[in-house]
């Protein structure tokens, strides 16, 4: 039980000290790859200097206002062609087209529209996330087993007490799926963005110090990054076991 | 005395899907208070039967009266049993009971519908953690807590293990009786018919070929030796018209389907 617990930690933990070591003895050159604990003290410096939390509030608040916009109009579509017909003949072969392109592709003609403003960043995230969510929340709402539907009519539920009680909550395990890999996008496409078009952000703080060689800071935005990343990755997944208490697989 | 008015009165119910007729021809009334079982083997159109007195199929000819109206979409005196529960898993069984019902409803209500089926100390389960005959007990309380005049079950119980079956045999008739319900039991088990019912009805291609009403009281002792008999009769009905004219042998060949 407790050799469980500490057995995936040894590898990480071989790994940082053997880092550690090699950089201090010489074997690893620190302008190939600062050592640990040179990064973890430039990450002090910066939150010192405010700089740090500064341009990790600043990324946050584009993943989230991004993912709101993508995954809000997402959602509201996929709702609304998977319960409508016309609504979905009208439109997702559209959708499907835009799907094609790669999001990332637009970025050059994304900085001609916006610059380097918050817009180029938002517009891409949201449209990074509006996919998936799109997808998974139609997917969820076409796959509801009719025989739940009819079950429902039997039971004389219609328009939104039959949505609210029927199938919105079959389709959820669908949309969380969506909302996961929305999430990974989110920060993928943040990373391109802030590093290519910024003034400001996560992204920007590792482009300005490679200007001046700081490896460290540069590392140190890498590991902010993944950080931020498995956050959200966490956060979703308590979603999950909130809200598919009922789901046999999130059932200890 | 007046002639009490059926509570169902098919007449010529004829119904196909896609060119294949399931159902030729149907007459049947069902009165007040009954148990009907209907039987037949899988394919011969009991389900459809069912499905058209519950509203949720609708027939392509013949006439469907209802309380003396004709039946237009739902069947609102009714609530139908599906073999397969369907219980909302997203839901506690607590909430599953509440499904459809008004806000105002009691809370007494739902927690003696489940003291009924014997539920009492699963109001906060998941549906996930029952056991089948536990989910259609459930089943059983959400169409008893609309307090409908006729419950339809489509076999409700054909999921189920034997011991268990046995179990809801005995809620089954126990709750007719109290409530004063109209039955009707869809079943490809001969003896569950003859267990519950008032009268067995054998449905064939599509029609009626055999008609038998049970007269024994309740409970029923399955070696009761009228039990036998009719489980038989219908048996051979059954057998019988496969192999043609060799009752006794199709009475033991049917022996081993019974096992299950």
């Amino acid at each position: 039980m407790k050799t469980k617990k500490i057995l995936p930690w040894i590898i990480p933990i071989v790994l940082l000290i053997t880092w550690q070591v090699s950089s201090s003895i010489g074997i690893l050159s620190n302008r190939v790859l600062p050592n640990p604990l040179d990064i973890f003290t430039a990450g002090v410096d910066l939150f010192k200097s405010g700089q740090l939390v500064s341009d990790v509030w600043t990324s946050t608040k584009r993943a989230f206002v991004g993912f709101l916009i993508g995954g809000g109009i997402g959602f509201a579509l996929g709702l609304v062609n998977g319960i409508s017909r016309i609504s979905e003949s009208l439109l997702d072969s559209s959708i499907q087209m835009i799907r094609n392109i790669p999001h990332l592709a637009l970025l050059p003609i994304v900085i001609l529209w916006f610059g380097i403003g918050e817009e180029a960043k938002l517009f891409l995230v949201a449209l990074g996330t509006f996919f998936p969510i799109y997808l998974n929340t139609y997917h969820g709402i076409r796959s509801v087993d009719p025989s739940l539907i009819e079950m429902a009519y039997v039971y004389e539920l219609k328009g939104f007490s039959l949505f609210w009680h029927v199938i919105f909550p079959a389709a959820l395990p669908s949309i969380l799926v969506g909302v996961r890999f929305a999430l990974g996008i989110t920060w993928v496409t943040l990373i391109v963005a802030e590093t290519i078009a910024a003034d400001s952000g996560i992204g920007y703080m590792a482009m300005n110090a490679r200007e001046f060689m700081q490896l460290d800071v540069v590392i140190l935005s890498i590991l902010l990054y993944a950080l931020l990343g498995k956050l959200s990755d966490v956060m979703a997944k308590l979603a999950e076991k909130q809200f598919l208490k009922w789901h046999p697989s999130h059932q200890k | 005395m007046a002639t009490i008015q059926p509570i169902i009165d098919l007449s010529n119910i004829r119904k196909e899907f896609d060119g294949n007729e399931v159902l030729k021809s149907i007459d049947l009334q069902v009165n007040r208070g009954e148990f009907i079982a209907v039987v037949g083997k899988s394919g011969c159109g009991k389900s459809t039967l069912l499905r058209i007195m519950a509203g949720l199929e609708a027939h392509n000819s013949g006439t469907l009266v209802v309380n003396g109206k004709e039946l237009k979409g739902r069947n609102d005196l009714a609530k139908i049993m599906f073999q397969d529960g369907r219980l909302l898993p997203w839901k506690k069984v607590y909430d599953n009971v509440a499904l459809g019902l008004k806000k105002e409803a009691q809370k007494e209500q739902i927690d003696k519908v489940l003291k009924q089926v014997g539920l009492a100390d699963r109001a906060s389960s998941w549906p996930s953690e029952l056991s089948g005959g536990q989910k259609q007990r459930v089943a059983l309380a959400r169409a008893l807590i609309h307090e409908p005049e006729l419950l339809l079950l489509d076999e409700p119980l054909g999921a189920l293990d034997a011991l268990t079956r046995l179990e809801m045999h005995e809620l089954i008739e126990e709750l007719w009786s109290e409530k004063q319900l109209t039955a009707i039991l869809v079943t490809h088990d001969v003896e569950e018919a003859v267990a519950l019912a008032n009268r067995v009805i054998l449905i064939e291609e599509g029609k009626i070929v055999l008609e038998v009403p049970v007269r024994l009281p309740y409970p029923r002792h399955r070696d009761h030796p009228l039990f036998t008999k009719l489980v038989s009769q219908i048996l051979n009905k059954i057998m019988g018209s496969k192999r043609r004219g060799n009752p006794t042998e199709a009475a033991s060949a049917s022996l081993p389907a019974m096992e299950w």
